[in-house]
């Protein structure tokens, strides 16, 4: 059963919600690599595949995301738009899905709309997550291709 | 390798990659001691900005300048009845207006980047009044410019620094100052920074609309000629340009010289309370927004700007009175200190 906490976050000195606790943290496998994740939701890890490793503290990730399980923001992930700045990508798929790769620092962040079902993730927000990464990653060439 | 397209598609409908080529018009913004680069595809934007292009404002030194990247796409749709939207983690910060129009500050390499519609490029309302604010509010501490939840007016180059609980009565109060022989600086965010590097501070507004409860109109009879709207934030309110509805002198900039913390009371009549600067230096770091640890600098300029407004003079100043009878009160204060 996926771990998740349904309560909405709210702090009045944290409108931004960077604050939001993240209390699961796993090493995963994404394709042939291994990345770090936080997450305040289970079921936003499903798509990637279990790392079983008696020496965890050896691994270095190659990557970093942090994805968010926002409760309160209602409605579904649009069409992707992608920005791509230098070392910053952008994911916008609305209020419902927000996302951000560092390139430099090899990290992910996003936020996850409450009204986002396992479907939509699966069809709709992880393909987008996992091809900014594996961009990030340098596995695929640039946006003009 | 793959393509980039290949691996999202089918689920992206718009790629973006901003550089110079796509970005050809280029301006200097100065706002609020923020010297902020802007690069776009959209004259429209350069016409609604112009108010701020640096030649014309600040004439004081401003640190590292923040770059604002914006791309008018006239395929994206306005959604003119959205709420804005704002998340933030750790560095990054997103703002969302509608599906979208989306922007992304990077507060981290100061740069933000945006993807609007045409409609939204030639809003000035939404430049002047949304987004600029937004930036200046988001990205300032990163360059120097501490935001700080406080009203300002200025008398003879002196700042009056009002500071207080949220619905304590700052602009009710600002407006009233701003009938007397103040100048409106600000009603709600001043933007502080060093002049330089000397000891001295700017304190700096970004005339944007007056925001008053729909209880104000007890107090102004010229709002009773309008509508109190939703406001950015959801409130519902007044947001009025003050030298039009109260013919009230507005200036961009003082020098914080006095720093009053607002008390509602009850009684009758109005005290002026010397106030610790400590205590007044704890009531700021208090309210301020937490930030993330990836900005140490950020938090450390907040700080250092927060001790330096604080170690003036303050007073509380508990009022029972109206907000005019406040304001003549501090008036007359003010002309004794």
């Amino acid at each position: 059963m996926p771990l998740y906490d349904h309560t909405p976050y709210s702090h009045p000195l944290d409108v931004l919600r960077r604050f939001m606790p993240s209390p699961l943290k796993a090493l995963l496998r994404f394709e042939e690599e291994i990345i770090f994740v936080e997450t305040n939701d289970s079921s936003l890890l499903l798509p990637l595949g279990y790392f079983n490793s008696e020496t965890t503290s050896a691994i270095s990730p190659a990557f970093h995301w942090k994805l968010l399980r926002d409760a309160d923001v209602r409605g579904k992930p649009a069409r992707a738009t992608i920005l791509m700045a230098g070392g910053l990508l952008v994911a916008n798929m609305g209020p419902a899905c927000l996302a951000g790769m560092d390139l430099e620092r090899k990290e992910l962040l996003a936020f996850i709309g409450g009204e986002v079902d396992p479907q939509d993730y699966q069809n709709y927000v992880f393909p987008v997550l996992s091809g900014l990464t594996r961009f990030a990653m340098g596995k695929v060439v640039g946006a003009n291709a | 390798m793959l393509p980039f397209r290949a691996t999202v598609n089918p689920v992206v409908t718009r790629f973006h990659k901003f550089g110079p080529d796509v970005l050809p018009l280029h301006a200097e913004l100065s706002l609020a001691g923020v010297r902020c680069l802007l690069s776009t595809n959209s004259k429209e934007i350069l016409s609604c900005v112009s108010h701020w292009f640096s030649t014309v404002r600040y004439p004081y030194p401003t640190g590292q300048p923040v770059n604002l990247d914006v791309l008018v796409d006239s395929s994206i749709n306005r959604d003119p009845s959205a709420k804005a939207h704002f998340r933030g983690l750790r560095h990054l910060v997103f703002a969302t207006f509608g599906i979208e129009e989306v922007f992304a500050f990077d507060l981290l390499r100061r740069r933000v980047v945006g993807t609007i519609s045409a409609a939204t490029a030639s809003d000035s309302s939404f430049w002047n009044t949304r987004l600029l604010p937004i930036m200046v509010g988001v990205m300032g501490t990163t360059v120097g410019v501490v935001p700080l939840h406080s009203a300002c007016l200025d008398r003879d180059g002196k700042g009056l620094l009002i500071a207080g609980l949220s619905g304590a009565g700052k602009s009710t109060l600002s407006v009233a100052l701003a009938q007397r022989e103040f100048s409106l600086v600000s009603d709600d965010w001043t933007y502080v920074s060093r002049d330089g590097n000397t000891d001295s501070l700017i304190a700096s507004g970004l005339s944007v609309p007056v925001k008053l409860l729909p209880d104000a109109v007890e107090h102004f009879a010229e709002l009773k000629a309008f509508t109190p709207k939703q406001s950015l934030n959801g409130e519902l309110a007044f947001e009025v340009d003050a030298t039009k509805v109260f013919r009230s002198q507005v200036k961009s900039i003082s020098r914080p010289h006095w720093l009053i913390f607002l008390e509602r009371d009850n009684r009758p009549g109005c005290d002026f309370i010397p106030y610790d600067p400590e205590d007044a230096r704890a009531f700021y770091e208090r309210s301020a927004e937490l930030l993330p640890e990836e900005l140490p600098g950020a938090a450390a300029t907040r700080s250092e700007i927060i001790r330096m407004v604080t170690s003036g003079n303050c007073f509380r100043v508990r009022s029972g009175e109206l907000p005019q009878r406040t304001a003549e009160a501090i008036d007359h204060f003010c002309n004794g200190a």
